[in-house]
């Protein structure tokens, strides 16, 4: 259970570093911000709309700021030789990694659920009504995005050697996810497969390729969870008759895995190599 | 049982090759200084031994174990002070130690190795202010915690004054007595030797001596220098001298010819230079110390 010191470590490290309380700041002013404006204005009877206002302003901060902190979890370590310092004491690298992921996760999580937690409260008392289930739903949602992110940003820092490759990284998934560049990349092997002329219409895998963008998956989730909140659709369009990728499950599945293999993928490069 | 078992460990990085072949045993019990100039390897090889670094070719066991495969088991049981460390975070000196001693399932009282170390005054400041110096005794700290078998200090005196040096071997020569094997390298022979059972020279990624300090103290005392200055310089002058009985390395220097040898060989050298057609115009001859000893085994021509 070694990992765990490591997590609670990195968890110590957070609160003393004045950027996470920042974020922890700006979550809360967003949940106060809308939670007030919802409370005070909103027409009672949909008690969803809350949920969807709070999605579509916190859930790309949260992506962005678990990209943010966690690119740099590892390789900042080994620049400043405080990778030296753990792995003189019993720890293995991969308690290193995995202790490093659980703690960005945790404090990615723990400032997510901060700000949509305090909407809510703000908003039912002054009086507005607010579907609970609904909005512990999204919550959950949002979180799951943003330890999706962890994942992938760990996975970067633990792969590479130096602090300033791993933010020119980090800003390459921004442009590949936020940016949607992804969308272009079947595009691209289509329009090059097909001779350089893009075919009649698209194969179906290419569908399957741009719902793996883990903000697609993100919505696909929501979509499945709570769908009321169809209308709110920032990223991707909602299909009636969701096909399979478009499905919640699938949006579930694709969210994991970006969890997950990208950090397995950066400890197998970490462990592998020489300090 | 021996505490460090380094078989035939080449480490390559890249087109360098840090490491040749290298073949290290350390006893248990015993304090071993690990003495080489900078870029010797030495560092290296502590990489190796800890897993820092992967061995191109050979094997290397710690503490009976094999120092890859079981690299968390023997880190439970050795204290490492490495070399380029940096400290946690922004945690504060106090609780750099205790995250060492709970690390090491220790029982120790972090207070106690603070004072030890002599950075008490300092245990509620956030280490990242520490100087070079503090930084170097709070990480001495944290190897100290949870009572190691074996001590593995890269470079510890390192950012320390002389008074300091001091405490750090006085803190070396506790610990042993407490059962601790010591393992620490250095480039400055003065600290070797005034805390080292044995010594390893290491040069070039190869050891080319390990011996007990007194008997690298003796060589020291009969192995001399003589120093020739020869009219000329006749073909195969070298290689004569170096085939004579006593004679550890020959090399030019400035006009000079510098001999090391045993005291018996002078003459026999002097001789040499005759027969192969030199005009001896001046003879110095001198006692090398142990600095010497050092510095030719480490930058001479072998």
């Amino acid at each position: 259970m070694r990992w765990l010191q490591i997590a609670r470590k990195d968890v110590a490290d957070a609160r003393r570093n004045r950027n996470v309380w920042l974020v922890v700041g700006l979550f809360v002013l967003i949940g106060v911000g809308v939670g007030y404006l919802y409370g005070d204005s909103a027409p009672s009877g949909d008690g969803t709309g809350l949920a969807g206002a709070m999605y579509l302003v916190l859930s790309a901060l949260v992506t962005i700021v678990a990209l943010m902190l966690a690119q740099n979890a590892v390789v900042e370590k080994d620049e400043s030789g405080e990778l030296t310092a753990l792995l003189g004491l019993p720890f293995s690298r991969a308690e290193v990694v995995g202790g490093t992921f659980a703690g960005r996760a945790a404090v990615v999580a723990a400032s997510a659920v901060a700000g949509m937690l305090v909407a809510p409260v703000l908003a039912l008392a002054l009086g507005a009504s607010v579907t609970l289930a609904d909005y512990l739903l999204t919550t959950l949602v949002v979180v799951l995005a943003g330890v999706a992110f962890v994942g992938i940003a760990l996975g970067l820092s633990a792969a590479t050697r130096s602090s300033t490759r791993a933010a020119a990284g980090a800003f390459g998934l921004f442009l590949l996810f936020f940016a949607q560049v992804w969308n272009l990349l079947p595009l691209a092997v289509v329009y090059v497969a097909n001779g350089f002329a893009f075919p009649e219409s698209q194969p179906t895998w290419t569908n399957w390729f741009v719902e793996l963008n883990p903000l697609y998956a993100m919505q696909n989730l929501l979509h499945g969870l709570v769908p009321r909140l169809t209308d709110m659709s920032m990223y991707g369009p909602v299909r009636e008759s969701a096909p399979a990728y478009d499905a919640a499950w699938f949006g579930l599945l694709v969210l994991l895995f970006w969890a997950v293999v990208p950090t397995l993928l950066g400890y197998w490069r970490f462990d592998r190599r020489d300090l | 049982m021996t505490a460090i078992d380094v078989r035939g460990v080449t480490k390559e990085f890249g087109d360098v090759r840090a490491l040749q072949r290298l073949e290290l045993t350390v006893d248990d019990g015993e304090i071993f200084g690990f003495l080489g100039p900078n870029g010797a390897g030495k560092s290296t090889t502590i990489d190796v031994l800890l897993d820092f670094v992967r061995p191109t070719a050979g094997e290397a066991q710690v503490l009976g174990m094999d120092a890859q495969r079981r690299s968390e088991a023997i880190r439970e049981r050795v204290g490492v002070l490495p070399d380029g460390f940096g400290v946690l975070g922004r945690m504060t000196g106090r609780q750099h130690v205790e995250f060492a001693i709970e690390a090491k399932n220790g029982d120790d009282d972090p207070d106690a190795l603070l004072e030890r170390v002599g950075v008490a005054d300092a245990a509620d400041r956030r280490a990242i202010g520490y100087s070079k110096g503090m930084a170097q005794r709070l990480m001495l700290a944290m190897a100290l915690a949870g009572e190691p078998d074996l001590l593995i200090l890269d470079e510890p005196s390192t950012g320390l004054d002389p008074g300091g040096a001091r405490e750090m071997r006085e803190i070396v020569r506790e610990e042993n007595e407490r059962g601790a094997t010591v393992f620490f390298s250095s480039h400055i022979l003065e600290q070797v030797e005034a805390v080292c059972d044995r010594v390893g020279i290491l040069r070039a990624g190869e050891l080319v001596a390990v011996d007990e300090i007194d008997d690298l103290r003796e060589r020291a005392g009969t192995v001399g220098q003589l120093r020739l200055t020869l009219d000329t310089v006749p073909e195969g002058l070298f290689d004569a001298l170096q085939d004579l009985d006593g004679v550890e390395g020959v090399k030019r220097e400035g006009g000079d010819v510098v001999v090391a040898c045993a005291d018996p060989a002078k003459g026999p050298a002097i001789r040499t230079c005759y027969e192969a057609g030199a005009a001896v115009e001046n003879v110095r001859t001198s006692q090398a110390s142990l600095e010497e000893l050092f510095i030719r085994y480490t930058e001479g021509d072998r």
